[in-house]
């Protein structure tokens, strides 16, 4: 069976100033797998899934989602055709309650249909195991609690892209071990994007790895092919 | 109107006599047949006290207090001692309002008085006639007789500056040149001086050349000076607000000493001494004065007692203080107010709200003000209908740092046709 | 919701009751500051719930006041349309002044709608002729009509005061509990956020600036109606600065702080004027005790101490 690209780049860069902090980036995510980022720190990974999604634009080449050329498009109707986004440094309504903040991304899905969202938030947060906390504003909880509830509000938006930029980060192991889980779960029918320092994360869940260096992909393949490849070891040893 | 003529004499006369005996009598007396009526006659005084009005409302504030001490002296009125209860109204139209609620429902005034600046008038206004509070005004606008406001409100103490204006042009068109150049600034009251001023210059067969208006926000003028064509035989500058000092110190620069003939309404330099720095290049220029503030040689003996009992001197300055000059070309109309509401209220027999609208008939009914101790700035026609008062006006030269009249103009250069009947109206 | 509901609507019905036992002076304070605390609602739907604070809020109230006054007396308009083209400026005004400032945030958002603001009082300046400049002009009394209703009358006046600032209360009670509103609420909390969660934030941020002017406006054209007088000093920095005052003061993004707020203020500046003439000061030092001891206000600590569920 041949695979459909829900998203694609070709030649897509980013310039800050005269630093190339992405170059040339062809990326193709395949539906419905789960596709890992990894790279040393500074590679420009946060830089390329930021121009996927929208926060910032590309200073060059293009982004194709569903089929549609989305390069020009500002990041809200990006995500209103299906991406989520979830921040690497946890990006919550603090003032908010945890349902407030999970309804929020559940209410712009469901438009008008407002009876749905209660039962909606209150499942999402099942999801994450936060139910219990739904009426706990977001500020008071702790770290490892805002990150699930900074995953929940990306599943709460039931996207087809799933973008989750470092989402492990601050999670203790049992939390971990529940995430590995829950991705599983969700790729079923939702392509992720995971961004992982974490390599026993990204072991456990990746059907493919692309790995990034100074800006530019330097490999590309399933979990066994990059733990082979020397200049991945090298970047990372080197880097 | 006339048939109230002689009564109002009469009153002056005796009130005059009074005002020495007064202070001759002790206290207990002073109100000894007021009985169940001992009870103050309420003024609610509107106030300046903060914001743009308050150098001029402060003075205003020290006119009305000397002015109802001397009523208050001569026995009250109807028997009754006069309260003056003041509140500021921060120079601004919604206070002001709220203010003469405050009268009228809180402190239960019998009347409301005393405020200068325009809009605040005009945003009081409104609320008088719906409180039905009588609301006597002190301010030189031509919003009362326009027919803009209301049967409520009255304008008895102070000439408007329609008048004012009209009745300076004959003797600037044959005294000084024909050929005007107006400054002024960009707003209601400047362009009230653009527009009268204009018409009355050219019935005397005048003409303005140019017409400056100096936007409110300006506040260094040289660039607007070289806007003066060069066949202006006279500048009439009229400034008023925090600039003004500078507006008339950069115009002195400008000129040097090839000035053209300066005439400018004294309105620029109220409360200023004209010994500041700066200001030498105004000698041998004239001004229009609402009441002369430089005791004159021949200073009538209302003058003296109207500058004693407030405590000024013959400079137009506080007597404790010289550098504290007074608004004195403005503040006269409190005065003249008071002594107007003091006639009005016991004419029409005034003994609580009640009676306010025989008050009103009252003050319409009066006409002619004799120049006296409660009329000292001068003679004038209370004009009934259009509830607006007509005096003299002066028209005074810088000499040697002060100033002296040149011109006294006669009650008729002021005049206008009505342009309302508020006796129309009903209460 | 429950609990919200009742406290509004009883907040109404009080207001309603103090028509028949309030004191005069007290009776004409509450209707004009229900006219106020309608402008400082209108206010708070940008500072309070929206996040975007601005600083020439005095244009839209003069643009309504104006837009009302002029059509009265120069197109002759009767009271009611006149009211209606009041709004309808307003409506206008925010929804330019909101395409062309919120290019800008942060400070220059700040003074590009002062600098709007300070246009607007020049524009009346400017075309004294019809408007009377800074004197303005006054209503008059036999035309504020409307289906036979004397507007000039203490009681119809203190009802339409609280029809309007009923209807403005509920409306914005409505509004926060709305998709939309939570949506604003979401933009205050965390821009990016709100962003990344699919919202056009441009377009609420427009949709708030248009609601926040139009009310604005509305209170301006009611002040005008009911008080008789349309004047430039309320398009001045002042009658910019008052609105955010009251919002601090009761409570930025609270419904009922508004109200609050600016029944707090005008009294402690009609008790304090009594006492001394610095009374300018006694507000201020007041102002920044709470600002410093009490930051979200006063409805702010309730809710933060008692009252979790205050919208």
């Amino acid at each position: 069976m041949a695979a459909v690209n829900l998203l694609s780049t070709r030649g897509l860069s980013r310039n800050f100033g005269g630093m190339k902090a992405v170059q040339n980036v062809d990326l193709d995510l395949q539906q419905g797998k789960i596709r890992a980022l990894i790279g040393p720190n500074g590679a420009g990974k946060t830089t390329l899934v930021s121009m996927l999604c929208g926060r910032i634009p590309a200073s060059s080449g293009t982004v194709t989602f569903l089929g549609q050329d989305v390069t020009d498009m500002p990041a809200h109707k990006r995500i209103s055709m299906g991406m989520a986004y979830t921040f690497q440094i946890t990006s919550i309504f603090d003032d908010l309650t945890v349902f407030e903040n999970v309804a929020l991304a559940v209410q712009h899905r469901l438009g008008r249909a407002a009876k749905q969202l209660k039962p909606e938030v209150l499942a999402t947060l099942e999801r994450v195991g936060l139910e219990t906390r739904s009426d706990q504003v977001a500020g008071d909880l702790a770290y490892g609690h805002q990150r699930l509830l900074e995953i929940a509000m990306g599943l709460g938006q039931e996207p087809k892209l799933l973008i989750l930029d470092e989402p492990t980060q601050g999670l203790s192991d049992g939390e971990i071990d529940e995430f590995i889980a829950l991705i599983r779960e969700v790729s079923a029918n939702t392509t992720v994007l995971l961004i992982e320092h974490n390599i026993s994360v990204v072991m456990a869940l990746a059907d493919a790895i692309t790995v990034l260096n100074f800006g530019e992909i330097i490999a590309e393949g399933t979990p066994e092919e990059i733990h082979a490849n020397p200049a991945v070891q090298a970047a990372y040893l080197g880097g | 109107m006339g048939h109230n003529t002689l009564p109002t004499r009469r009153k002056i006369l005796t009130g005059m006599a009074a005002v020495g005996a007064a202070s001759a009598l002790p206290d207990v007396t002073r109100f000894a047949h007021a009985g169940s009526h001992s009870a103050p006659i309420k003024i609610g005084f509107q106030v300046h006290r903060t914001g743009i009005g308050a150098a001029y409302g402060r003075w205003y504030e020290r006119t009305t207090n000397a002015a109802a001490k001397v009523i208050n002296d001569l026995g009250g009125i109807n028997g009754r001692p006069v309260e003056i209860v003041a509140e500021d109204d921060g120079t601004d139209p919604k206070r002001g309002a709220e203010v003469l609620e405050k009268f009228a429902n809180q402190h239960g005034c019998d009347i409301a008085y005393g405020t200068l600046f325009s809009h605040v008038v005009i945003g009081s206004a409104p609320r008088a006639a719906e409180l039905k509070l009588p609301y006597f005004v002190v301010s030189e606008g031509h919003h009362v007789a326009s027919g803009m406001l209301n049967r409520y409100t009255l304008q008895p103490g102070i000439t408007d500056v329609k008048s004012q204006v009209q009745a300076m042009a004959p003797w600037v068109a044959s005294n000084l040149g024909k050929k005007v150049t107006m400054i002024y600034p960009d707003f209601a009251f400047g362009h009230d001086h653009r527009d009268y001023f204009s018409a009355a210059i050219e019935a005397q067969g005048g003409e303005v050349l140019a017409q400056i208006a100096i936007p409110p926000t300006e506040t260094s003028f040289t660039k607007y000076f070289p806007q003066i064509p060069r066949e202006t035989e006279i500048v009439y500058h009229v400034m008023v607000g925090p600039a003004v000092l500078t507006f008339v110190k950069e115009m002195g620069e400008f000129f040097g000493p090839n000035a053209p003939q300066l005439f400018g309404f004294v309105d620029s330099l109220e409360g200023v001494d004209f010994a500041s720095p700066g200001l030498e290049f105004l000698e041998g220029s004239y001004f229009w004065e609402g009441m002369p503030r430089y005791a004159q040689s021949n200073q009538t003996s209302y003058d003296k007692f109207y500058r004693d009992s407030i405590g000024i001197d013959e400079n137009g300055a506080a007597r404790e203080n010289a550098q504290d000059v007074s608004t004195y070309a403005h503040m006269f109309g409190c005065w003249e107010t008071l002594f107007t509401i003091k006639d009005g209220m016991e004419s029409s027999g005034y003994k609580g709200p009640e009676d306010r609208a025989k008050l009103i008939e009252a003050v319409e009914a009066i006409s002619e003000m004799p120049e006296s101790n409660e009329h000292p700035q001068g003679e004038k026609i209370f004009n009934g209908k259009t509830h607006q008062v007509f005096g003299v006006q002066y028209i005074s030269q810088v000499e040697g740092g002060k100033m002296k009249v040149k011109h006294t103009t006669s009650l008729e250069d002021g005049y206008y046709p009505d342009e309302v009947d508020y006796t129309t109206q009903s209460f | 919701m429950r609990k919200s509901l009742t406290l509004h609507l009883g907040l109404i019905a009080l207001l309603f009751a103090l028509q028949f036992i309030a004191p005069a002076y007290h009776h004409g304070n509450l209707a004009r500051i229900m006219v106020m605390a309608s402008f400082a609602m209108g206010y708070n739907i940008m500072f309070g719930y929206t996040g975007l604070l601005s600083l020439g809020h005095a244009m839209f109230f003069a643009v309504g006041m104006y837009g009302m006054g002029l059509s009265a007396t120069q197109l002759g308009l009767s009271i009611g349309p006149a009211f209606g083209v009041g709004i309808l400026s307003a409506l206008i005004c925010s929804l330019i002044v909101g395409l062309l400032a919120l290019r800008t945030i942060g400070v220059a958002f700040m003074i590009v709608t002062l600098m709007f603001s300070q246009t607007i009082f020049l524009t009346i300046l400017y075309f004294g002729g019809i408007t009377r400049g800074d004197e303005g002009f006054v209503i008059k009394q036999s035309t504020r009509q409307i289906f036979g209703l004397d507007l000039s009358d203490a009681t119809t006046r203190y009802f339409a005061a609280l029809l309007l600032f009923s209807l403005v209360l509920l409306g914005i009670l409505w509004l926060v509990k709305s998709p939309t509103g939570r949506v604003l609420i979401a933009i205050r909390e965390n821009e990016e956020r709100a962003k990344m969660l699919g919202y056009d934030v441009w377009r609420h941020k427009l949709a708030a600036v248009v609601m926040s002017g139009t009310v604005s406006g509305a209170a301006g054209a009611a002040y005008g109606v009911l008080f008789g007088y349309v004047g430039a000093s309320f398009s001045q920095v002042p009658y910019s600065i008052f609105p955010l005052l009251w919002v601090l003061l009761g409570g930025a993004g609270t419904v009922i702080g508004p109200f609050v707020g600016t029944l707090f203020m005008f009294y402690l500046i009609d008790l304090s004027s009594t006492v001394t003439d610095a009374y300018m000061l006694v507000v201020g030092v007041i102002l920044v005790l709470l600002t410093m001891f009490a930051r979200n206000g006063l409805m702010g600590i309730v809710r933060e101490r008692w009252a979790k569920w205050l919208p």
